[in-house]
């Protein structure tokens, strides 16, 4: 189900890369002469400093990109929509990185560095939409998968019964597995539209404190989907020894 | 010369019905086989990791079967994880 790279994305990426490696070394930090410059270098400084921070959220956008493009269980759907996140984000702190360069006050430059917190929301919103995107589709892989594994083991357990073999224990922990199975599945349900839905802008708190809440379901679901496991073992180890 | 016409006959007869005896346990055995062979070709394919056992499948190879699934899993479980801990990593910077 893996999606074929985009080949215009990748070379977007290394066009990237490479910027950010001249940037990050133009830019390493505050120096003597920034301290002891005249005003018009000091707004020098100040540039290269907005820079080097559009180009760290660039750096993160391309790392995640890739990672979205490898990614597999992750839907069709779901695919594009990052795909479309990450490029909106990517053309924005990009034109925005010209904006820096072309500034000649300190007005425009605090214009652009709101712009680059409050219309992009990179760290506490972009990246774990993307993260957690790829989460949620992995979860509901695995709820599928175990789905199976569960239809398989209440096949055993009838032929075991049939044979006349002791399943009570059995035959209990297959409901607990599926009790487990159904609440990783509404622990993932429509978190993905809710976190997508999440724009940023100005309300920092109110942002992170959304993410949190679907970040806490997810979390839920992957217990649910561990104690499922744990269950499905124990039902084949009870199997095992009833058969001897 | 009666008897030795109706001897070849009988013969004949015989032979046929024997030959088509052959053939037809001859048949049946290449049925069996080519049924054998393909329910063995749908348990090959059946205890896949994600597929269900063929009708044919032991015990042994769905339980085979379902650990291979039950690793599987385990190693999804390990990514998704690792993607929950890289998520919980400070940011570069804040915003």
């Amino acid at each position: 189900m893996t999606a074929p790279r985009k080949p215009g994305r990748a070379i977007g990426a290394a066009l990237i890369a490479a910027a950010i490696a001249l940037t990050v070394v133009a830019s390493a930090g505050p120096t003597v002469a920034d301290e002891t410059a005249s005003p018009a270098d000091s707004l020098a400084a100040a540039k290269a400093r907005v820079t080097h921070r559009i180009d760290l959220r660039l750096a993160a956008l391309a790392h995640l990109d890739r990672r979205a493009d490898r990614a597999e269980h992750l839907s069709a759907e779901h695919r594009d929509t990052l795909a479309v996140l990450i490029d909106e984000n990517v053309a924005g702190l990009t034109e925005l990185r010209g904006q820096v360069a072309e500034a000649s006050t300190r007005e425009q430059l605090r214009a652009d560095v709101k712009s680059m917190v409050q219309d992009h929301r990179v760290f506490v919103l972009v990246l774990p939409q993307v993260r957690l995107t790829l989460v949620a589709d992995r979860e509901l892989a695995v709820v599928e998968r175990l789905g199976q594994v569960h239809d398989r083991l209440a096949k055993l357990i009838e032929k075991a019964e049939a044979d006349g073999r002791d399943t009570r224990r059995a035959a209990e922990s297959i409901d607990a597995m599926q009790a487990q199975l159904d609440a990783a599945t509404e622990d993932v349900a429509g978190q993905v539209d809710r976190l997508l839905a999440i724009e940023p802008g100005p309300d920092g708190p109110a942002i992170r404190s959304a993410v949190d809440e679907i970040r806490e379901s997810l979390r839920a679901a992957r217990q649910d989907l561990r104690d499922a496991i744990g269950i499905a073992r124990r039902i084949r180890a009870l199997l095992r020894h009833s058969a001897t | 010369m009666t008897r030795a016409v109706a001897l070849v006959a009988t013969f004949a007869i015989a032979a046929t019905l024997g030959l088509a005896g052959c053939q037809g346990r001859g048949a049946d055995r290449l049925e069996r086989s080519g049924q054998s062979g393909s329910a063995a070709t749908d348990q090959g394919s059946g205890t896949g990791a994600s597929g269900g056992t063929g009708s044919g499948a032991s015990d042994d190879s769905r339980a085979a079967s379902m650990d291979a699934d039950l690793a599987a899993v385990d190693a999804m479980l390990r990514e998704i994880d690792s993607m929950l801990a890289e998520d919980q990593q400070p940011p570069a910077d804040a915003d």
